[in-house]
């Protein structure tokens, strides 16, 4: 089955509960499609053709997951269901195919506000949920578009941060995007205060954060987009308390640039 | 002496990264930020030079005496060794 993810045509294959998990990203022009040869479809040979265009569109595509490539790298966590694994394998294998199209993964809650994102990242745990509904309940128009695992893309220069099916145990995520105002990586803390990062101090912050099981090619190219992103994007870290309090110092400074200590 | 691919090096918005991958995950995990010395000394390696090459180019950039140039490329090279950088 087709799906349009990250401005991507991505071929996904019907295992575990993928197909309902990526039921937002159906690709409409693939479905029309489809539906028309299916209505000319009368016997046997139609059919048959119509398993040819199936295999013709997956070629078409940008990136294909397939189901043997999904079993051979399955993940190996018993805690899981096999829905589970399938569902954290198979965005694994997106968020590594994308580094070829200049997308990278950002463990993060991705945050759309006015046109914009606004990312807040660190560790598991570390509050980047909790910040984002916060801000939520702040900023009454704000939309967390991926919860879990953004696909940044750089497009025409510029990076947009996308919703994409693997948004994380809740499954919050949006089929939306928007360019990528500020990054905020999180740090728990007694006091509420917010800097901003030179690039020295956030590059392992990023790598962190990101795809580390790559190849050496990849890992280069990883490290090029992250150079992009780090002369382009403003990035803090942001020591919280997990109140409406961090919610104002953080937005103060990733909508205004403005890192006043209060 | 020449370090594996495994140890991906990157100038990164004006800073010199060295990221693991691979096998080299098993031996650190981490990112290593190289110095202009150390940047010389890991591209040299990465070539395939040998310790004395490599002490030769440090002494034609730096303005160091022949004694501690040695003596920090020989603990540099140590704590490289330890991390695994280098083919067998």
């Amino acid at each position: 089955m087709n799906y349009k993810i990250a401005e991507l045509k991505v071929n996904i294959p019907d295992v575990g509960d993928l197909k309902e998990k990526c039921k937002a990203y159906e690709d409409v022009d693939y479905l029309e499609d489809m539906q028309d040869k299916n209505e000319s479809a009368s016997n046997l040979k139609e059919t048959q053709k119509l398993h040819e265009y199936a295999e013709i569109s997956a070629e078409k595509c940008d990136i294909t997951i397939t189901a043997e490539e999904i079993r051979d790298v399955l993940s190996r966590d018993e805690t899981l269901t096999y829905d589970e694994k399938v569902y954290l394998t198979s965005g694994s294998i997106f968020y590594r195919k994308i580094l070829k199209f200049n997308g990278m993964m950002l463990h993060a809650s991705a945050i759309k506000m006015d046109g914009e994102v606004y990312l807040f990242s660190g560790p598991s745990e570390v509050g980047k949920s909790t910040h984002a509904n916060l801000w939520k309940q702040h900023f009454k128009d704000a939309v967390v578009i991926n919860d879990d695992k953004p696909a940044l893309r750089l497009i025409d220069g510029k990076w947009i941060a996308y919703g994409t099916p693997w948004c994380g145990k809740d499954y919050i995520n949006v089929n939306d995007s928007a360019p990528v105002k500020a990054i905020c990586f999180l740090k728990q803390g007694e006091k509420n205060e917010i800097r901003k990062l030179e690039p020295i101090e956030s590059i392992p912050l990023f790598i962190e954060q990101t795809i580390y099981r790559l190849g050496p090619k990849r890992m280069n190219k990883m490290l090029e987009l992250l150079d992009d992103i780090l002369r382009k994007i403003p990035v803090y870290e942001l020591t919280s308390k997990a109140d409406m309090e961090a919610v104002s110092i953080s937005a103060k400074a990733m909508m205004d640039g403005e890192t006043i200590a209060l | 002496m020449k370090i594996r691919e495994t140890y991906v090096k990157r100038e990164v918005c004006g800073v010199n990264v060295v990221v693991p991958v691979g096998e080299s995950t098993k031996y650190f995990r981490g990112v290593i930020e190289l110095n202009p010395v150390a940047n010389l000394i890991w591209d040299s390696f990465t070539e395939g030079a040998t310790e004395e090459e490599v002490l030769e180019k440090i002494l034609g950039r730096f303005n160091v005496s022949r004694d501690k140039a040695s003596s920090d490329l020989k603990r540099f090279i140590e704590k490289l060794k330890s991390i695994n950088c280098f083919e067998d």
